[in-house]
């Protein structure tokens, strides 16, 4: 044994001895560096990757109508889920489930090799389409339950109870306005989960109970929404407007009834229609409002004490203000009237007397305190408030506005500043809610009515009211009635906004008129001007829904007697004015209280409407035609003939410029082409 | 044989009471990582205990053999080392990624294992037979001529674990029969730059690579900076450094380690066990195991000084070795300072394999100290 050999292997072991020494110092000097001074780092990180703070879904609550009808609820929807690490072919999985979904195939390709444990593919499926998925087969796809949001009464009411999105985030309408009642406040816990997100049992660290949503229920009435609702629907048929609002309100309290436009939309399938129809018109919408205005201005000339009931005014045709010269919508004006009168004849030569007459101080003071130029306070998103005082401020801007031009307000303004009046000069906010649920607590509260403030007193009211009804007996308004009932209105109209020839036509009907109950307010946007007769048009859709409401809503009868004004109807038979002199035939028509539209430029008068024959209530207004170009392919909405005896049905196409074929005895059973079609003017519509 | 009685009497008794002490710690740790807080921990203990007595059975029975008896059988036990490793090509049982096994009847083995024995029983005879030669550097390349045919079947069995054991166990003892630290350094060093230099220009210009498969490169990419995949290959390491961080100084307490109760750790009960270890005993308990670990260590390190023959002396060095790299390795990939390689923490992690053939180079040792002395009739 060399022992030179055995001295080397004892120097190296010797040597192991020390590097082992050092090794071990290495790894204990980095155990010390990770367990004792990196070991909070370490700690907290591990506390993290396996406590979860969940949150606790809790239950949208519900909307109701008024009698609990259910407008907005939840149901259970499927959510395609996939879990990747159990899909081995993904771009097969993925063109096979974008045969059956509406996600196309790259996006779930991509969703599909995600490294997590679990991926959406499609939120809330229909039960057909996950069907179809199921059909399919696949391993790794699945569903989870989410809450959507159902409407069960589809577009009734739609803009009003509005939507929620695929989160169950209220979107538009009550669902924003009030989304916060109705989300609930989620519940939340802090849990210990392991590695592959299975919660442990004992290891919840903290929990908070979620709070289920409260339920709201609307002042809406839902049969009161489908009667509107339909006569808008009605309306459209029958004549070429764009859309219309109605709002039906309780003066006493400001409760809305019925808040409803057209056009309209279905909330379950929000996204397949444009904003426009997503559009609350009646709140979030201003326009014109025309005559209705002169309810306000004779209420602040006599609550102010300017005029009385008894005082006359005269109409010479026009009034100058300022180096504006104002027209009557009659040449010659009215004459001397009464104050009833004037209102009665809605004369705008008549109201800018009495609108200078006001301090514009006092003028704008009390408009603002009926809420124009502001809004009204519902509780509803994206509520507009109108235009008082577009910007300079003189007689002529006064003067206009007295009659209802050159300011602009909202439907729901409208309505409440009406309401006002109807209720004995109490200003209300309008009440969209009626109360809310609290399902945790088992608690209702009740929604009180909201009075702002008197703006006129009861004595002014009850005038103005006086003028409404008279209006509604013997004035422009007087087409407008139901059996049994007295009622009070006032029309308006104005040309719609940045259209000529085009108007919007409104109506503000008071049931009963004495007492009022009910008030409907009905405008119907863009309006053709050949049936610019608010008599034609407005009125008729007031008087079916009012007679619906009345019977629905178990509306009094008048307390007192009819007023006895019976002031005999006007008739004249058109003749036929073809060749003549257009200068001649208007001054003719115009001193028989008729109003003349002159259309082109010409000589002679090449073509009429009405046709000759026809018989007219004054006021009407006849249309002369002197340039072939502006008729030929003038395209007119057909009226709705049926159901009219032979004679009426004759008078009433005749009134639009069309012919009727055909004899019948009896009523009409069916024409063509059918109503609301639009041809050409002059042409002739089949009868049977 | 030579045996007698009196052989018992030289047995170094700290050996066996420390490796016992490991297997006991082990059994508990594994207990605790295979869900005991469930009861689903009985086949394992079973398994590991069984392993250890089999292993034990070996040891006695290895003691009535006089360890010299191998250095006869030298050149027939590195044929069959390599006819071993060979067949598993034509007979493995393939195992997540690695073909390792072999089975022979009912016992399934690991060849790459036995070679680990084997080759330190070749390379010691070998190294004594040469031992006055071994200054030059063609003497080291005579000797990697010999390591690199097993080295080299291990790797395409994808075990780089084992495979750089064996180069470990052939640098320690080839140095300890004398060999110049100044040659290995070179011949280690260069070979250290070649394989740095293969992979960067794999990551960069995507050249092929030899040997290699590519999850082993990842992992040894994702040892440098985990958070690069904390999901994918970053998930082992910054999981273990996890648990061992949240262990501070006393533990999470045994069966209380929410890194391991809530399986956030892989490989818990194997390869992972340290980390099992260090969230639930602490610094202590770490420190513990570790200053074991090093007193066995130095303990092997006596037989060698200790011991009668220049092959006895290899052999434990070569033991030695095999310890060392496996500690160093295991401990080192869970703390972040070495690349995941997959190789146990002897007499801890959980595997018959391991074990038993752990247990045999113990068994070696507690042969060599025995027979230390000229035995007198």
């Amino acid at each position: 044994m060399a022992d030179k050999y055995h001295v080397i292997i004892k120097e190296r072991i010797k040597l192991f001895f020390i590097f082992l020494l050092v090794l071990l110092m290495i790894l204990i000097g980095r155990l010390v560096w990770i367990q004792v001074l990196q070991n909070d780092y370490y700690g907290s990180m591990a506390l993290n990757q396996r406590v979860r703070d969940l949150s606790l879904e809790t239950n949208r609550g519900n909307i109701y109508d008024l009698n609990g009808k259910e407008l907005a609820v939840n149901k259970k929807s499927k959510t395609v889920i996939a879990f990747p690490e159990q899909i081995n072919d993904p771009a097969n999985v993925a063109s096979l489930l974008a045969g059956v979904l509406s996600i196309d195939e790259v996006n779930i390709r991509r969703r599909l090799k995600r490294d997590s444990f679990l991926v959406y593919i499609e939120r809330k499926v229909t039960e057909e389409q996950y069907r179809e998925v199921e059909e399919l087969n696949l391993p790794g796809i699945s569903y989870i339950y989410e809450d959507e949001r159902l409407y069960p009464q589809d577009n009734l009411a739609g803009q009003v109870v509005g939507f929620a999105g695929i989160d169950n985030y209220g979107l538009e309408g009550i669902e924003l306005s009030y989304n916060n009642e109705l989300t609930g406040v989620p519940g939340r816990t802090l849990q210990e989960q392991d590695a592959v997100g299975r919660s442990i049992p004992d290891g919840i660290m903290d929990y908070i109970p979620p709070q289920e949503g409260n339920d709201i229920f609307l002042t809406i009435d839902e049969v009161t929404q489908y009667y509107a609702e339909r006569e808008l629907e009605r309306a459209k048929e029958r004549h070429d407007i764009s859309g219309g609002s109605i709002v039906v309100m309780r003066p006493e309290d400001g409760s809305i009834l019925a808040l409803a436009n057209k056009p309209d939309f279905n909330p379950n399938y929000f996204s397949e229609y444009t904003q426009n129809n997503w559009r609350n018109k009646a709140v979030q919408d201003s326009f014109e409002p025309g005559s209705i205005f002169k309810i306000f201005t004779a209420a602040l000339a006599l609550e102010n004490g300017y005029y009385d009931m008894n005082d006359y005014f005269s109409d010479p045709g026009h009034v100058n203000v300022g180096r504006e010269r104002i027209h009557s919508w009659r040449r010659g004006g009215h004459g001397w009237q009464s104050f009833r009168d004037i209102f009665a004849n809605s004369s705008n030569p008549g109201f800018v007397k009495m609108g200078l007459s006001i301090d514009s101080d006092e003028y704008l003071d009390g408009l603002r305190s009926f809420n124009f130029g502001n809004k009204t306070g519902v509780q509803f998103p994206g509520e507009a408030s109108g235009i008082l005082v577009p910007g300079q401020y003189t007689d002529i801007e006064q003067a206009t506005m007295s009659f209802g031009h050159g300011l602009t307000t909202t439907p729901i303004q409208l309505a409440t500043a009406v309401a006002a009046v109807a209720n004995g000069g109490y200003l209300y906010e309008p009440r969209l809610i009626d109360r809310i649920y609290n399902k945790e607590e088992a608690e209702e509260e009740i929604i009180e009515p909201k009075k702002i403030r008197q703006v006129i007193s009861e004595d002014t009211a009850n005038k103005v009211i006086d003028l409404m009804i008279n209006a509604v007996a013997t004035g422009t308004g007087s087409s407008a009635g139901i059996d049994g009932y007295l009622v009070g209105g006032k029309t308006g109209t104005s040309r719609h906004y940045g259209e000529e020839d085009r108007y919007d036509t409104s109506f503000v009907g008071l049931i009963p008129g004495d007492n009022p109950e009910l008030l409907i307010y009905i405008v119907l946007y863009d309006l053709e001007d050949e049936n610019y007769y608010a008599s034609e048009n407005v009125v008729p859709v007031f008087n079916s829904l009012a007679e619906n409401l009345v019977r629905h809503l178990d509306i009094s009868t008048a307390n007192q007697p009819f007023p006895d004004i019976n002031i005999p109807e006007k008739n004249i038979t058109i003749e036929n004015y073809k060749d003549r002199d257009p200068k001649h035939i208007e001054e003719a028509l115009r001193n028989r209280d008729l109003n003349v539209k002159l259309i082109g430029e010409g000589e002679k008068i090449l073509a009429q409407t009405p046709l000759p024959g026809t018989i007219i209530n004054e006021e009407s207004t006849v249309r002369l035609y002197l340039d072939n170009e502006y008729y030929e392919s003038k395209k007119v909405v057909v009226p709705d003939l049926r159901g009219l005896s032979a004679h009426k049905a004759e008078q009433r196409a005749w009134r639009f410029g069309f012919k009727t074929n055909g004899i019948i005895s009896g009523s009409v059973q069916s024409q063509n082409p059918s109503p609301g079609e639009r041809i050409d003017i002059f042409s002739s519509i089949n009868i049977k | 044989m030579h045996w007698n009685k009196k052989l018992l009497k030289h047995i170094n008794i700290y050996i066996p009471i420390l490796v016992l002490s490991l297997i006991i710690i082990g059994l508990f740790v594994i207990s605790s990582a295979t869900g005991m807080a469930d009861g689903n921990h009985q086949p394992f203990i079973r398994t590991q205990i069984a392993a250890a007595v089999l292993g034990i059975i070996l040891i006695i029975l290895l003691l009535f053999m006089d360890y010299r008896i191998f250095k006869d059988y030298d050149i027939i036990i590195y044929i069959l080392t390599i006819i071993m490793l060979g067949f598993i090509f034509i007979l493995g049982v393939t195992v997540s990624g690695g073909r390792r096994w072999l089975s022979i009847g009912p016992v399934n083995f690991q060849p790459s294992e036995v070679s680990k024995i084997f080759m330190i029983l070749f390379l010691a005879s070998y190294l004594d037979r040469n031992r006055n030669k071994l200054n030059s550097l063609k003497e080291l390349f005579k000797g990697l001529l010999f390591i690199l045919p097993p080295f080299i079947l291990i790797i395409l069995q994808n075990d780089l674990g084992t495979a750089l054991v064996l180069m470990f166990i052939f640098v320690v003892m080839y140095y300890g029969a004398g060999g110049k630290l100044k040659h290995i350094l070179l011949v280690f060093g260069g070979g250290f730059l070649i394989v740095v230099l293969i992979i960067t220009s794999h990551v960069i210009f995507e050249t092929p690579l030899p040997f290699l498969q590519q999850y082993q490169l990842n992992r040894l990419i994702a040892f440098v900076n985990p958070a690069i995949d904390p999901f994918g290959i970053g998930y082992n390491i910054i999981q273990s450094k996890i648990a061992v961080g949240s262990g501070l100084i006393a533990g999470r307490g045994f069966l209380s380690g929410p890194q391991n109760q809530l399986n956030f750790l892989p490989e818990k009960h194997t390869d992972f066990i340290f980390a099992v270890l260090g969230e639930e005993f602490g610094f202590i308990g770490v420190a513990v195991v570790l200053i074991i670990y090093l007193l066995l260590l130095l303990q092997i390190l006596k037989v060698a000084a200790r011991a009668k023959d220049g092959f006895g002396q290899l052999i434990t060095i070569g033991v030695m070795g095999l310890f060392l790299f496996h500690v160093l390795e295991n401990v080192g990939m869970v703390l972040g300072i070495m690349p995941i390689t997959g190789i146990p923490l002897p007499f801890i992690s959980y595997g018959g394999s391991s074990m038993v053939i752990s247990l045999i180079a113990i068994g070696l040792v507690i042969n060599i100290n025995m027979r230390r002395k000229k035995i007198i009739f």
